[in-house]
């Protein structure tokens, strides 16, 4: 027979342990801020040509990088995981096509609420480096850094990358999912 | 009393030594997002008889040849202007089309010459 202590304490223990990992659930939230388009290597004035063996690139800096804010209380550990193909493909024909497609991302946890100001300090991963971890940091009080309207500070993940070489494929439209999970 | 400690430390640091927390991490968002391009063909004119339709130059696009490392000449006119024009095309480049935006004829072609124009 247990002593009753033992067992208070271990079920205080065990119901303390959910309640924070609860909270934690409840309060991380996420979103797309540039609305649901995906990511797309199309610009005016700069067609994808078949066969002109030319890469394209879409930089962090560049308005069609997707940008994923991440809101979570301060010291909040996160894992975000990307899963993608290496190629985008034309299912519109027999056999199907592809191009070579590398995905890049990057992150800040700076304490920074304001997109642009946070991606400036954004860290790189490894191209193609499919998980990683970090830390919600404290806000951080610095000029142009807008206050938290509630207790979370966020954190943004970029992604974006690099479509090509075009080789001589089929025109037409092609196209490949990214899947985007954040844990916590 | 010992062991009472023993166990809520031994609770206490398998919170800690998780990183993602007590247990297993569970996922908050999964989204999938999709990553496209068009790509479009390539028109590869080699004589004067293969270039389009005037109205199937919108003025936009570009025309470049690959593969030399000299400059070409292509002589080329308009019905427009009866003077015949030089066009000087840089190898491995392209040239925007709005640079020649009456060009309604290639006139002479350099042999074994290939160029290439794409239309929007």
């Amino acid at each position: 027979m247990k002593h009753p202590a033992f067992l208070l304490v271990t079920w205080l223990a065990v119901l303390l342990s959910y309640l924070d990992l609860h909270a934690q659930g409840g309060s991380v939230q996420t979103r797309l801020m540039n609305a649901y388009r995906g990511l797309i290597f199309d610009q005016p004035g700069q067609p994808i040509v078949s066969g002109n063996q030319q890469s394209y690139n879409i930089q962090i800096l560049d308005p069609r990088t997707l940008v994923l804010e991440i809101a979570a209380p301060p010291r909040t550990p996160l894992m975000v995981q990307i899963q993608s193909v290496q190629q985008l493909w034309n299912h519109a024909v027999s056999p199907a096509e592809s191009i070579p497609f590398a995905w890049e991302a990057a992150f800040c946890n700076a304490g920074i609420n304001d997109e642009r100001m946070a991606r400036r300090q954004a860290i790189p991963l490894d191209v193609n480096q499919n998980q990683f971890q970090f830390e919600m940091n404290d806000y951080q009080s610095i000029p142009g850094n807008p206050e938290p309207i509630d207790d979370r500070v966020k954190a943004y993940l970029y992604v974006y990358g690099r479509l090509g070489p075009v080789g001589l494929v089929t025109p037409g439209f092609y196209t490949n999912p990214i899947n985007i999970q954040v844990w916590y | 009393m010992r062991t009472l400690l023993l166990c809520y430390g031994a609770l206490f640091f398998a919170q800690i030594g998780n990183p993602l927390g007590a247990q297993s991490p569970s996922p908050g968002v999964q989204g999938t997002l999709n990553v496209s391009a068009q790509v479009r063909s390539l028109r590869q004119f080699y004589w004067v008889r293969e270039l389009p339709r005037r109205d199937e130059v919108p003025g936009q696009g570009r025309i470049g040849y690959f593969g030399g490392e000299a400059n070409i000449t292509l002589l080329w006119g308009a019905k427009s202007d009866s003077k015949t024009k030089a066009l000087s095309l840089r190898p491995n480049c392209w040239h925007n089309l709005l640079e020649f935006p009456s060009m309604d004829s290639l006139i002479r072609n350099p042999v074994n010459v290939t160029i290439q124009m794409e239309i929007e």
